[in-house]
Parts: structure tokens; sequence; C-alpha cells
């Protein structure tokens, strides 16, 4: 090994190479990184893109029913007790005592059959009515078409005369129903 | 022009720096003729000179083995140095070869002295082995005062080869150190300069002329045996040899000439008594000179000696009159083992002196032996191996620094790409406002589809009244005492996957009915009594009505209960008075059913647990 072996070796390779090395493993380090990045980026369009997608199927699906649900937002926040009444008022007197007569109505508290499974906030109304079942029926199905949020809890019809006014008989009808209402909540 | 400086005295990085300037600026990384000894090299020019007027010069190629007369080269010339770029400059030329050469092999003969130093350890140290020789003979060039007995010698003006005595008798020096001045060495130092600045390889030897002619003996004269004294006459000094009866070098001795004369003084008792040292029987010299006149003298000497001391026999070579020095420049024999074909012939012929192990010896080297420390100068310089791995450093850096350029180049295209890509503007914030709209959406959904559910007619009063008019129709001979509808949210089920909430509840109807029947209608409950009457009229119901909770569907469930009896009342016999006053007289038959549905938290009109908004 002459005196230029160990300089030639230190200079001309290891030093080199080292430098190289180091070098080397920086941009290896660097595009890696880039490389992580990149892919993050990417990942982050492509859910960017498929959460774009899924908005704009979305909103092609919500856009027709927004005014249906708006006009049921409106009908949920209304008062059920008070829509209900304005519609019996507004409907009995079309009809004779003998055919079809209000004998009672009442708000129950409590949340009856329907109310206690779910979160949803819902008014009971309990009417009672006397007189045939055709205006009965006609009277429900205006009611009930009024009032899509109102759904029928319980129905109670029975035949009932009073012998001392030597009435025919009559039937009395007692129906609770259960009206969902909703309002929103502030965020 | 490129200064070397001894890298001993360097630091690493300018040793690295010294080194890429001699790869670039010489022509030692490519050409192989600089790390060579001179008489390996195809074209050579030799020098002899004996200390008279002239210098003899020739060349010799080697692949024609062919001698010729060299560039005229005056005496003062040898000691100045003066006009050794010209002289190279001719022998670059074709002038004395016949190609143009591509490097030279200088060897300087010389004949004008041939002293003789005793080694310290000749006949303590030195063993059997010819290694033991070998580590002699490089521990007298590296520290001659070490080996030498003489340790007061100056090594600034002389210099020492070993020479070994291969056929010593024991208890005789085993060898000898010749010694030669270092003052021819000038000129080969300016020759090696010039040389250098034409990047042209020129290597230099400098040689004992007596050493060498003693290896060309069996070359002069093969029959010759051994058990003589050979006498090499030169114009300043004759060289003795003594050759034992088995041709091998016993000893040697350095006769001075003085006063003018061709012979040495006392030269027959000189010769006696080395024949008597190298035990020879009978005297016998062998006078070797290419000038008569000293062959003469010679003869005359040992003639006159032989008469009034001892016989001694004698025969004299002339060098001059030789046929194998024919075509030899200036009839040298020292030039004769530089052409190694001849010198192979010999050794391949069973001549006595070719046989022994002296000449073998001097022919593999100690004859050849530079007296010119060219390692020294050579180690100024990176070695062969050391600018082939300096070569090998320069493709090593270009090939990093192409990789380098590759791996940044790939880099910065995948910046370019990456920072192209419509992602690399995407902010988080942006991805926030999307995120925030999309759960807007979604939780805008969710309400539409709560609500839409909630909403859903799924027990509506007027159906539940048509539902009996479907049932029992005008005059089907059935009285309905009472009639009760009831529907109740089922209890929420418990999932079955873990951490899912259910999002629906069933709903459970049940139709109560209890009156009077004639017989006609018995016919009506018993076709209801069954599922597939039961089904069948929930959708007689639901197609009359429009009711899709009426449909029978796999996710409901739909049973009854039929109850029928006696009416205790009836009476076959009442009148119609009797049964104005009372009709169930005329019902021969009570009946109580119970109709239960139930909707699963499965069917599309189960109860929404959620609340809307």
């Amino acid at each position: 090994m002459s005196s230029y072996t160990r300089p030639i070796l230190r200079y001309g390779l290891i030093m080199p190479a080292m430098f190289n090395c180091l070098l080397l493993a920086g941009v290896v380090a660097g595009a890696s990184k880039l490389s992580t990045i990149r892919a993050e980026k990417e990942e982050l369009y492509k859910e960017q893109t498929q959460r774009l997608a899924a908005m704009k199927k979305l909103e092609t699906d919500l856009a027709p029913k927004r005014k249906n649900f708006q006009d049921q937002k409106a009908l949920l926040k209304g008062d059920p007790g008070q829509l209900f009444t304005r519609i019996l008022d507004t409907l009995l007197p079309k009809y004779q005592e003998i055919e079809l007569e209000r004998s009672g109505l009442v708000f129950p508290l409590d949340r009856g059959r329907l109310g206690r499974q779910v979160k949803t906030d819902a008014a009971r109304v309990k009417s009672s009515f006397q007189g045939g079942l055709g205006p009965m029926q006609e009277a429900l199905l205006q009611v009930e078409s009024l009032m899509p949020q109102a759904m029928l809890e319980e129905l109670k019809i029975t035949r009932k005369a009073d012998l001392l006014l030597s009435q025919r008989e009559f039937l009395v009808m007692e129906m609770t129903h259960t009206c969902w209402k909703a309002v929103e909540e502030k965020k | 022009m490129l200064t070397i400086t001894d890298p001993c005295e360097l630091k690493a990085a300018d040793i690295y720096r010294q080194a890429r300037a001699v790869a670039a600026k010489t022509s030692r990384g490519t050409d192989s003729h600089w790390y060579r000894v001179p008489e390996e090299l195809p074209w050579q020019w030799h020098l002899w000179f004996d200390g008279g007027r002239e210098v003899c010069s020739a060349t010799f190629s080697k692949q024609q083995q062919r001698w010729q007369p060299g560039p005229t080269l005056p005496l003062a010339n040898l000691t100045t140095g003066e006009g050794v770029s010209e002289i190279l400059g001719e022998l670059m030329s074709t002038a004395h070869f016949q190609e143009k050469p591509k490097a030279l092999g200088v060897i300087l003969h010389v004949a004008d002295e041939f002293g003789l130093a005793e080694i310290a350890q000749a006949g303590e140290v030195v063993g059997e082995t010819g290694d033991d020789f070998q580590i002699l003979r490089y521990n007298l060039v590296d520290d001659p005062r070490e080996v030498l007995a003489d340790r007061e010698v100056s090594v600034e003006a002389n210099t020492w080869r070993l020479l070994p005595f291969w056929g010593a008798a024991t208890g005789q020096a085993r060898c000898t150190a010749v010694a030669l001045s270092r003052s021819r060495e000038a000129f080969l130092q300016k020759l090696l300069a010039c040389a250098e600045d034409l990047r042209m390889p020129v290597r230099v030897a400098v040689t004992s002329a007596a050493v060498e002619t003693l290896a060309a003996l069996p070359l002069l004269r093969p029959q010759l045996e051994g058990g003589s004294l050979v006498a090499v006459g030169y114009h300043k000094f004759t060289a003795v040899f003594a050759i034992s009866p088995s041709g091998e070098l016993r000893t040697v001795r350095s006769l001075a000439h003085r006063g003018g004369s061709q012979v040495p003084s006392g030269f027959g008792d000189i010769l006696w008594n080395m024949a008597l040292g190298a035990e020879l029987a009978v005297p016998k010299v062998l006078l070797v000179s290419a000038n008569a006149q000293t062959l003469q003298s010679a003869a005359q000497e040992l003639e006159l000696y032989s008469l009034s001391r001892q016989p001694i026999q004698f025969e004299p070579l002339n060098l001059a009159e030789h046929s194998v020095l024919t075509e030899v420049p200036g009839h040298r024999p020292e030039f004769l083992i530089y052409d190694t074909t001849a010198v192979e012939q010999v050794r391949a012929g069973s001549t006595p002196l070719a046989r022994s192990e002296s000449f073998r010896a001097l022919w593999g080297g100690w004859a050849r032996q530079s007296f010119m420390d060219t390692a020294r100068l050579d180690q100024l310089y990176p070695t062969q191996r050391d600018l082939r791995v300096l070569r090998f450093s320069s493709w090593f850096i270009y090939v990093l620094v192409f990789s380098l350029i590759g791996t940044g180049g790939y880099g910065t295209w995948s910046l370019f790409a990456a920072m192209n890509h419509p992602s690399w503007e995407l902010t988080p914030y942006q991805m926030k406002l999307t995120q925030d709209k999309h759960t807007k959406l979604l939780e805008e959904k969710k309400q539409i589809d709560i609500t839409a559910r909630l909403l859903q007619p799924r027990s509506r009063g007027w159906v539940t009244l048509e539902f009996l008019l479907q049932l029992f129709p005008e005059d089907s001979g059935v009285r309905l005492d009472s009639f009760l509808y009831t529907a109740d949210a089922s209890r929420a089920a418990v999932s079955t996957v873990k951490g899912a909430k259910p999002e629906s509840t069933g709903i459970s109807r049940t139709w109560t009915l209890k009156g009077l029947v004639k017989p006609k209608a018995l016919e009506l409950l018993s076709t209801l009594n069954s599922q597939r009457g039961l089904a069948a009229f929930f959708e007689r119901v639901s197609q009359a009505t429009g009711d899709a909770a009426y449909l029978p569907e796999p996710t409901r469930q739909m049973t009854i209960t039929l109850t029928q009896g006696r009416n205790t009342r009836f009476s076959q016999q009442a009148s119609a008075g009797e049964l104005a006053r009372d009709p169930t007289l005329a019902f021969p038959f009570n009946f109580e059913a119970t109709i239960t549905q139930v909707l699963t938290d499965k069917d599309p009109l189960s109860l929404p647990l959620d609340k809307p908004f």
C-alpha cells in the first residue's frame, strides 16, 4: 500500500460514496415524504370528490322533497289540539244532530299507547260522537286528510238507547288520536 | 508543469489532489511502461563508460533483438546533463529503432569504478537460503549503514548493492557489497525530468559493468568449466572473480590500476593468493578485456610471474575479436545479459557454468541490480494500482453524480406532478366546509325521511270504519253490539348488532268485535276465520281505501280469534212489534271476534323512534 492508497480510497471512493449516500438518503427521504403527502392529499381529494358526488346525488334526491318537507314541518309545528277543534268546528255544523253530534273533546296529557315508545313529541285528542257510521266516516276522512300527523290510537263504538226518552238506538263513538308534533331545536 | 511533492510531506487531501494531477497530466494512469523496470521495456538505451574519453552508446530493440549504435553522448554531457532533451528527442524518433518508441529503458553500465565493501554480518546472519540474501539485499538498499561493516560511509555520495558468494567456503565471507558513486545520477535525473515533461515513460537503471561481465561469461565461453579465476580488465581497474570447480562464485576482488598501468601492481601475487584462498588446485586465469594491449600487458606480467615465482595458467579473451559480440556496439559483454533470448539459450543448454546456482541467480536479477534507487523516486508517484483505483473512483463519482441527478430529477418530477394534481390545492378548510355541507345534507335527509315516515298513514279512523262496513255490509245478517280498535306501539327491539341503535318500532293493531248474527252470516264469519280469508279481506279493505297498512306483507302478521254461541234471547215466535222493540230477538247466534295485525320494526310503516328534527 503506497502513500497514495489511503487518500485515494478516502477521497476518491469513501467520501463521495458517503456524501452521495447522504444526499441520496435525503432525496429518498424527501421523495418518500412527498410520496406520503401526495398519497394523503390524493386520498383526501378522492374522499372530497366522492363526498361531492354523494352530495350532488343527495341534493338531487332532496331538492324535490324540500317543499313538501317545509309544509310537513309547518304542520308538525302547529298545535294539533287547536287544529283538530277548528276542523271539527267547521265540519260538524253541516250535520244534523241525529246524523253526527260531538259529545266530548278532551286532550289527555299522557303519551298514550303510541307515543310512549317514541321520542317524537305528541299531543293526544280524545273525542266522542253520537250518530251514524257514515257521517262519522266522512268527518274523520276530512279531519285525517287535513291532519296527516293524526294517528288513530283507539276507536270504541257502542250502541246506546235512551229508553226514557223512547229514542231509537244510536251509536256512541269514542276515539283517541295521537297527533305528532315537532319543534325545531335551536342549535 | 507538474510539480511533485513527497507525499510524506503532504496532508491526505493534498495527496489526493496530487494523485489526480498525476493522473490528469501524465500518462501513468494509462501506460503501464511507467511501472516496469528498464530491462523489461521493448526499447532500451545502454550507456557504458569506463572513465576513458568515450561513452559507449547502444540501443536495443527487444522485440527484434537487434543492437544498434546509440546517439553519441560526450563524456562531459554525462556529467553535466547538457543536451539531454535533444538526445531524448533523437531516441524517440525512428533513427535508432524500427518503430517510434513508446517508452525507453535507460541503463547506465558503470565501468569506471568497482568498489567492494565488507558486510557486517556476512559470516553470521546470512544463512544458506536465497531468502536470507534477499532480506540482506533490501536492508542494504534501505539502510546501508546498518548492513555495512564500515558505518561511517556517505550514503549521499555512494550506493551499494549486495553480491552473494554462492560458492563461498565455510568460514569465508558469504557476500560482499559492490559500491558505486552516485555522481552519474544527475544525468539520469535530468533525463527523467525531461521525459516527464514529454509524458514519455522513461525508466532508468545504473548497473555495475564488472558484475554484468561475470554474468555474461557463459555466453562468451559456453564450455568454460569452474575452478578458475576470471580477471576482467577495465580502464581503471581489474575485477577478479574466483569461480569454484562447481562453477559457483566464491569470492571477488577489485584491483585498481595505478600510475597509468593497464595491469594492477602485484597482479601475479594477488591471483596466486586468490587461487589459494579459493582452494583451486591449479591456478587458472581467464583474462578478459576488449583492449588487446591490456591483455598483452597482463599476459606478460603473468608469464614473468610464472617464470620467477609460481606457475599460473592463463588464457586471454579478447572481446573485440569475439564472434558473439560482433553485432554488439563497442563489443561490450555487459549488454549481452539484456538479450533474454540469448540468455535463455545458454540457460537451456547444459554448459558447466549455466548449471551453477551462481549464474542462474545472476541472470535472475542479481547481475542487473540497479544502483540507482528509483524505488524512492517511484514512491513520489501513485502506483499503477492507485491510479486504477483513482480511475475507478472517477467513474464511480460519475455514476454517483448520475444517480444523484437521476434521483433528483425523479424527485423534482414527482414534486411537479404532485403540485399539478388538483389534490395539491385542496385545503383542510375546503374539506371542512364540504364535510359540514355534507353533514347538513345528511341531517336534512334524515329529517325528511323521519318526517315522511312519521306522517305515513298507518292508522286512520275513516279506514277503520270502512273496515267495519266492508266486514259487515248492510243486510249481512249481523248486529254489532260493540267495536274496539286499538293501535299500540311495540317495545323497541334490542339490536343484535353491538352499538347499533334501532331506528323504528313495530305497531300492533287490534280489532275487537262483539255482536249477534243470523245463520246466513255464519258463512261470512267462518270465511274470515282463516289466514287466507283474513288476508283476502285485508287486501280488499286496502284496495277499497288505498291504505297500504292493510296490505298483507311478509313483515306483517295477522291472527283472528272467533267465538260463536247461541243467543239466549233469540225467539223464533217473536212478533214484528216485539222485534221492533228488541231487535236482538231475531238473531239466533252471538259472536266475538278479535283480529290482530302486527307490523314488525322492519315494516315500511313501522314507527320511527327518533324525533324528525
